[in-house]
C-alpha cells in the first residue's frame, strides 16, 4: 500500500522514431508540445512541455486590487469561466471573514452547474470530432446552444458572466425567468437518453475508445489526478461531496463513476465518456433542486463597492477556496495583509495542472492514430490544428498535416469496424 | 473523521518536530449547517520529509499544490494536502508549512512518496529558484527554456520588471 | 493580383491560438456549428495554413508563440487577410503588464480586421470575415497588392 513509485520511464532501446507534436496541433486548442518516442506504431515514451500560453496571471494579480483581479481570474479559462471566480471568492471570503447570504449561494450553484452542462457537451462534441464522427460534433453542439441561450438570458453573456463578487452575486434570478430555465431543463431531460445512446451504444465509438488511454486506480491516486479523469478510474473524489460548499451542502450527492452505468471502471476513454454524460444528468437534477428551493433574501452582504474594498483592505489572514469545475478541482490560496490593497500571495491551481502528469501513463502502449483522442480525453480544453513532423531513421523528413492525422484516425475506425 | 484526531496524532508521532498547529472551523449549508475544517501545521525544513512520510503512511493524502510566500530573508512553502476524500463531509485540507532561508535555498523532494508532486516542485524551481534535491526532472516547465528570471521573488523584482512589457499607460503608475 | 471568384464562394480559414483564454476559440468553433452555420456560405476550417485564405488569430502573443506566428503568416499564400478576434489580440486586453507577453498581434504580423469583444460573439466573428473579404476586394480594385 505504501509503495507509491510509479514507473513513468519506459526503456527506449527499441524506439527509432521521435515525433514532436505541437505547439499548434490537431488534438487541442491550447498550444502544448509533446515529444513522442515510437516503436513502429506504438508509443513507448512521451515528454510534455506546456507553457506556451503562460501569461503570468498570478504575477499580474498580485499587483492589482482585488476586484480587478476578480475579472482577471475570470479570464484564466474561457470554458470554465465561473469556476475560477467561485474558488477565488471563497478563498478571499474565508481569509477576510465575509459571509455570503443563502440566496447568493444558490444562484452561484445554478450558474456553476449550467456551465458544467455546456462544458461536458463541448467535450463530447470535440471527442467525436477526433474520432472522425463529425455528425455527432454538429448534433451535440447544436444541443449545447440551449444551455448557452439560458446562460445569456440569466446573466447577460454567453461566456464570462461576471456573476460572483466578494460577499455575494451581482445579478438576481427573478421569478419571471424561472419558466425559461425549466423549459431548457426539460429539453435536456428529453435528449439525454438520446445522447447516451448515440455515444455509448454505438459500436464504432466503443471499438475506438475501449481499452485506449488507460489509467488504473493506483496510478490515479498516486499521480493525484482530479475530476472526471480520476472518477473514470473508479476513484470517488469530488469536492462537492467530500467537503461541501454553497448549495451542495444541502443536497445529498454522490461522486459519479462508471459503476453508476453498470460497468467496472477501467479508466479508459470510454469510461471518461460515461462519467461526463452521466454528470450532465446530475447537473440537471441539481439545478432543479436549487430553483425549487431558492431562498429569499439579499444578494450580497456588502453592496457598495467602495465599502467592500475598504473592508478587504483592513482584512488579514489566509484562505483556501476549492470548487469542482467541469474538469476537476480548482484550488485558490490567498493571503491578505492588513492595510495593503493587493494580495500578498495568490496561488492558482487549475485542474489540468493536476492531470498533466497523468497524461504519461495514458499514452504509453497506444498507437499514433490514438494520439488525438487520448490527448483530448482528460479534457484539457479544445481543438487546434497543426502538422506533425516525422523524421525516420535515415533522416528523411515528411510533414503530415492535420487532415492526414485525422485520415489516419478515421482509417483506423474503418479498419477495426471492418 | 475527526480533525482534532489528525493533528493530535501528528503531534504524538512527530513530537517536538511540530512547531505550530492551528484548526480553522467553518460552517457550510443554509438549511442545517455543518462544519468543515482547514488544518495548518508548521515543521522545520529538515523534518518535512518525515512529516509527509507519516501523512502518506496513515492518511492516504492528495497533494493539491505547493505555494510559496516570499517573506524577505526566507521563503515559506505551504504544501497543500487534502485527506479523507471518498465520504461525504469526510475531507479536510491539511497544509504543512516550512520556512527555507534564502542563503541555503534547498528542500528535499517528496516525489518518492507521491509521484504527482513533480509538476509542483518543478514550478517552484523555476519561479523561485529553489533547488529541490532528488527531483527526477528539473527543466523549466511553464517558462520558456532560456528564461532565467524568478518572477515570484520579491528581491529579484528589478530583473523581472525588465521583462515586463506595459501595453497601457496610466498616469499615476507611469510617472 | 486578381481575387479568384472562389473567394466569394468558398473561403478557407485557419485558426491560430497564441496565448488566449479559449473563450474566443470556442466562439469561433460555435460559428461553424448548426446554430450559426458558416459552412453554408462555404467558409470552412482547414488543417494547414498553406491552403488558407484567411488567418483567424486569437489572444495576445506570448514569447514562445511569436516565432511560430510569424512562420504561419509566411506560410499562408497571397492573397490573404488576417483577422484578430477578441480584445487581448487587439490591445492586450486584461493581460496588459506581463513578463511573458510580447504584445498585441499587430506587433508581429500586419492585421486587416479587428473583432472586439471579450469574448467576441459568433455573429461578430462572421461579420469580421465578411468585412475581410470586402476589404480584399477593395484593395484589388484600387490596385494595391495584398
Amino acid at each position: 500500500m505504501n509503495n507509491r513509485s510509479i514507473d513513468l520511464e519506459v526503456g527506449g532501446s527499441t524506439a527509432c522514431y521521435s515525433v514532436p507534436v505541437g505547439p499548434v496541433h490537431p488534438a487541442l486548442k491550447e498550444p502544448i508540445r509533446f515529444q513522442f518516442e515510437l516503436d513502429g506504431e506504438r508509443i513507448v515514451g512521451v515528454d510534455i512541455k506546456p507553457g506556451f500560453v503562460h501569461r503570468g496571471i498570478e504575477y499580474m494579480g498580485m499587483r492589482r486590487n482585488l476586484i480587478q483581479t476578480l475579472y482577471l481570474a475570470e479570464r484564466i479559462c474561457g470554458i470554465c469561466s465561473i469556476s475560477h471566480p467561485l474558488a477565488f471568492t471563497q478563498a478571499v471570503e474565508n481569509a477576510a471573514g465575509i459571509e455570503v447570504p443563502p440566496r447568493a449561494q444558490y444562484i452561484r450553484t445554478i450558474i456553476g452547474e449550467l456551465e458544467r452542462i455546456h462544458s461536458h457537451l463541448l467535450w463530447a462534441g470535440i471527442g467525436a470530432h477526433e474520432l472522425g464522427f463529425d455528425t455527432l460534433l454538429h448534433l451535440v453542439w447544436k444541443v449545447r446552444e440551449k444551455a448557452m441561450d439560458l446562460l445569456e438570458q440569466l446573466t447577460g453573456n454567453r461566456v464570462d458572466y461576471a456573476i460572483p463578487i466578494f460577499g455575494g452575486v451581482r445579478r438576481d434570478i427573478p421569478k419571471e425567468k424561472a419558466p425559461l430555465a425549466y423549459e431548457a431543463l426539460d429539453y435536456y431531460k428529453r435528449l439525454l437518453q438520446d445522447l447516451i445512446d448515440a455515444f455509448l451504444h454505438d459500436k464504432s465509438v466503443e471499438m475506438r475508445t475501449r481499452n485506449i488511454g488507460v489509467m488504473t486506480y493506483d496510478q490515479a491516486v498516486a499521480l493525484c489526478a482530479v475530476g472526471p479523469t480520476t472518477r473514470a478510474s473508479g476513484v470517488k473524489k469530488d469536492v462537492r461531496v467530500d467537503m461541501p460548499y454553497l448549495a451542495y451542502a444541502d443536497m445529498d450527492l454522490h461522486a459519479i463513476t462508471p459503476e453508476d452505468y453498470g460497468t467496472e471502471p477501467i479508466g479508459d476513454v470510454f469510461d471518461n465518456i460515461i462519467v461526463r454524460l452521466l454528470e450532465v444528468g446530475q447537473a440537471i437534477e441539481i439545478i432543479e433542486f436549487c430553483l425549487e428551493n431558492l431562498p429569499e433574501g439579499e444578494l450580497t452582504s456588502i453592496p457598495k463597492v467602495p465599502a467592500l474594498l475598504a473592508a478587504l483592505k483592513k482584512a488579514s489572514g489566509e484562505g483556501i477556496g476549492r470548487h469542482e469545475a467541469p474538469r476537476g478541482e480548482v484550488f485558490h490560496y490567498v493571503r491578505l495583509e492588513e492595510d495593503v490593497e493587493e494580495m500578498a500571495v495568490w496561488k492558482v491551481r487549475a485542474p489540468t495542472y493536476g492531470n498533466l502528469i497523468g497524461w504519461v501513463p495514458k499514452f504509453l502502449g497506444d498507437e499514433v492514430a490514438d494520439i488525438p483522442i487520448v490527448a483530448a480525453s482528460i479534457d484539457p480544453c479544445m481543438c487546434c490544428m497543426d502538422r506533425v513532423h516525422l523524421v525516420d531513421g535515415v533522416g528523411a523528413e515528411s510533414v503530415k498535416t492535420k487532415t492526414e492525422l485525422v485520415r489516419l484516425s478515421r482509417e483506423k475506425t474503418r479498419r477495426i469496424c471492418g | 473523521m475527526n480533525p482534532e484526531q489528525i493533528l493530535s496524532s501528528f503531534k504524538e508521532s512527530l513530537g517536538e518536530k511540530v512547531l505550530d498547529d492551528r484548526t480553522v472551523e467553518r460552517k457550510v449549508g443554509t438549511v442545517a449547517p455543518k462544519s468543515v475544517y482547514d488544518l495548518w501545521l508548521t515543521v522545520d525544513r529538515s523534518d518535512l520529509h518525515d512529516a509527509v512520510a507519516y501523512l502518506c503512511a496513515e492518511y492516504n493524502p492528495h497533494l493539491t499544490v505547493i505555494s510559496g510566500d516570499d517573506l524577505g530573508d526566507d521563503v515559506a512553502f505551504n504544501y497543500h494536502f487534502t485527506t479523507g476524500w471518498g465520504e461525504r463531509y469526510g475531507e479536510a485540507t491539511l497544509t504543512i508549512r516550512t520556512v527555507v532561508p534564502k542563503n541555503d535555498f534547498r528542500l528535499p523532494t517528496i516525489c518518492d512518496l507521491l509521484p504527482g508532486a513533480q509538476t509542483s516542485e518543478r514550478e517552484k524551481h523555476e519561479f523561485f529558484g529553489l533547488e529541490v534535491e532528488g527531483i527526477p526532472d528539473d527543466r523549466n516547465l511553464f517558462l520558456p527554456e532560456d528564461m532565467t528570471i524568478h518572477p515570484w521573488r520579491k528581491d529579484l523584482q528589478a530583473e523581472t520588471d525588465k521583462q515586463v512589457k506595459r501595453l497601457v499607460k496610466w498616469e499615476e503608475r507611469d510617472e | 493580383m486578381a481575387l479568384p471568384r472562389s473567394f466569394k464562394k468558398a473561403l478557407w480559414v485557419f485558426h491560430v491560438a497564441t496565448g488566449s483564454c479559449n473563450g474566443c476559440d470556442i466562439e469561433i468553433v460555435a460559428a461553424l456549428t448548426p446554430r450559426y452555420d458558416t459552412e453554408r456560405f462555404g467558409i470552412m476550417l482547414t488543417g494547414t495554413p498553406r491552403h488558407a485564405d484567411v488567418l483567424l488569430v486569437t489572444g495576445g502573443v506570448t514569447r514562445p508563440m511569436r516565432p511560430r506566428l510569424k512562420r504561419i503568416y509566411d506560410q499562408t499564400p497571397d492573397p490573404k487577410a488576417v483577422i484578430v478576434v477578441g480584445g487581448c489580440g487587439a490591445t492586450g486586453g486584461v493581460f496588459y503588464e506581463s513578463y511573458n507577453m510580447v504584445g498585441p498581434v499587430d506587433e508581429v504580423i500586419p492585421v486587416d480586421v479587428y473583432v472586439p469583444g471579450c469574448p467576441a460573439r459568433p455573429e461578430a466573428i462572421i461579420d469580421g470575415i465578411v468585412k475581410a473579404v470586402a476589404k480584399l476586394e477593395t484593395l484589388e480594385k484600387t490596385g494595391v497588392s495584398g
